[in-house]
């Protein structure tokens, strides 16, 4: 004779659900009611403030460091803090308990004078005045330049014109090179109907909805998925205060500056300067088989904003005989923020990075 | 794959399936000629008038007599540009009175260190 008792396993998540139910509408009010939680984790100093230009120096969180520091270099259409969210929960602090002497070229929205700025600023004279800087407040030659995607832009772009130092070290985090591999930015921005001049003339700045549309349009149901994984998740502390500390730092968006832009749009984008070889900076040809330091490239597997195609030349172009591409599980953000960032971007780059910083 | 007895597993991976299709027919959609021929009709279409009204508005300030948004940014940046060379004074001060030798520079730790495998540390 069949038992009528029920299944303990369906009473046991009858009774979960209830009681996730319970919390989410609990959580709910909380939600709605507190301020998202403030970002930064770690304590740090402001050792060049210039315009849109912020460089910071992160306070030593070993007893010993690697002698050669790191110098940090953010995207510029988004703020820092990706690298900084939480105590637990940020790469800068991960690099400092690991012994690294950590600094970040971090960016504010620019002011309207500086709608002038072009790409020939942000690498010769921004980056080399920051390595200038950090090499004086460390002590130290050698420096070890990294940068998050516009970031690994600006920086490969530097190191190609800079050769002969003093980079000892190059690591790029899903860094576009093909800009024609950005299919879906590629089509947006056709020559035949973008007007940049027009944009750039008008706006002087270029707005940051602007930007955050583009990144939306990427993946325009993005944002109604999230709010729906958020409404089912509620109950769970850890995955809202995630939810809500990521979904801060992609809308906040930065304003970019016109010339820069315009610069980006027409020699990167349409030009694809960097693959082709005829990308001038300052009037000097960008020569990616210039680049002979050392070369790390980590690149996202499911990265909608830069796909394979458009970060896999780097590596192929570069001139380094040591130099490395590291495809991850995870997309553009969860890369080098979060609880996979944790598992996977942030000891591969501690393993790489340690024996070539002595 | 989803835990048949978990509703939340089987909602998220409802959610999942629908953006991947979602996003993934938009894509196809808005990689178009079509469409960023009309999207980019649309944002001329707005600086030409956004253009205009900033023109007309100059104009009909200037009539008044009022200072316009550039004016006003103009003077802003004035006072960036005064308040950022006080800073310099302050600091140049700051280091002539000595305060700069009261507050001695944080020790930083010896630039030492090795990777675990080289000082046999775990």
């Amino acid at each position: 004779m069949a038992s009528s008792a029920p299944d303990p396993a369906v009473i046991n998540r009858v009774r979960q659900e209830v009681e996730r139910a319970i919390k989410r509408n609990i959580k709910g009010v909380e939600y709605f009611a507190s301020p998202a939680p403030a970002p930064g984790a770690s304590a740090k100093d402001v050792l060049l403030s210039r315009g849109t230009l912020q460089l910071y120096h992160y306070r030593p969180l070993s007893d010993e460091l690697y002698r050669v520091p790191i110098l940090l270099v953010m995207a510029t259409t988004n703020r820092g803090y990706i690298m900084d969210l939480a105590p637990g929960q940020s790469f800068v602090e991960f690099l400092l308990k690991r012994g690294y002497d950590v600094y970040m070229m971090d960016w504010k929205p620019p002011a309207p004078h500086e709608r002038g700025l072009g790409l020939d600023d942000y690498v010769l004279d921004f980056l080399p005045q920051c390595i200038a800087k950090v090499q004086q407040d460390s002590g130290e030659a050698d420096v070890t330049l990294a940068g998050y995607c516009m970031g690994g832009v600006l920086s490969t772009i530097y190191q190609a014109l800079h050769p002969e130092g003093p980079v000892k070290n190059l690591a790029c985090f899903t860094t576009p090179v093909n800009f024609k591999g950005m299919t879906l930015f590629q089509a947006w921005a056709d020559q035949r109907f973008f007007d940049v001049d027009r944009l750039v003339d008008t706006l002087g700045l270029v707005p940051p909805d602007f930007t955050l549309a583009g990144f939306e349009m990427l993946r325009p149901v993005g944002r109604a998925a999230g709010n729906l994984r958020l409404a089912e998740g509620l109950w769970n502390d850890e995955f809202v205060r995630s939810h809500r500390m990521f979904d801060r730092w992609a809308t906040d968006q930065l304003p970019l500056a016109g010339e820069y832009f315009r610069d980006t749009t027409k020699k990167l984008m349409w030009a694809n300067g960097l693959v082709t070889g005829e990308l001038e900076v300052g009037g000097r040809r960008v020569d990616m088989g210039a680049i002979t330091v050392p070369l790390l490239h980590v690149v996202a597997e499911h990265d909608h904003i830069v796909p394979r195609e458009a970060s896999a030349p780097l590596v192929q172009l570069a001139g380094s005989q040591d130099k490395e591409e590291v495809v991850l599980k995870g997309g553009h953000i969860s890369i080098v923020a979060g609880a996979n960032a944790q598992k996977r971007l942030w000891p591969k780059l501690d393993a790489w990075l340690g024996e070539r910083s002595l | 794959m989803a835990d048949k007895l978990d509703p939340a597993a089987l909602f998220s991976q409802a959610v999942s399936d629908w953006e991947r299709t979602t996003n993934a027919l938009a894509n196809r959609l808005m990689g178009s000629g079509e469409f960023s021929r009309g999207v980019n009709n649309a944002t001329n279409l707005s600086l030409v008038l956004q253009q205009h009204l900033q023109e007309n508005m100059a104009r009909f300030l200037s009539t008044a007599n009022l200072p316009s948004r550039q004016d006003v940014t103009e003077l802003g940046e004035a006072v960036r540009a005064v308040d950022a060379r006080l800073e310099r004074i302050e600091a140049l001060l700051a280091g002539l009175g000595g305060r700069a030798a009261e507050a001695p520079a944080r020790p930083r730790p010896p630039r030492t260190r090795k990777p675990p495998q080289r000082s046999g540390a775990s």
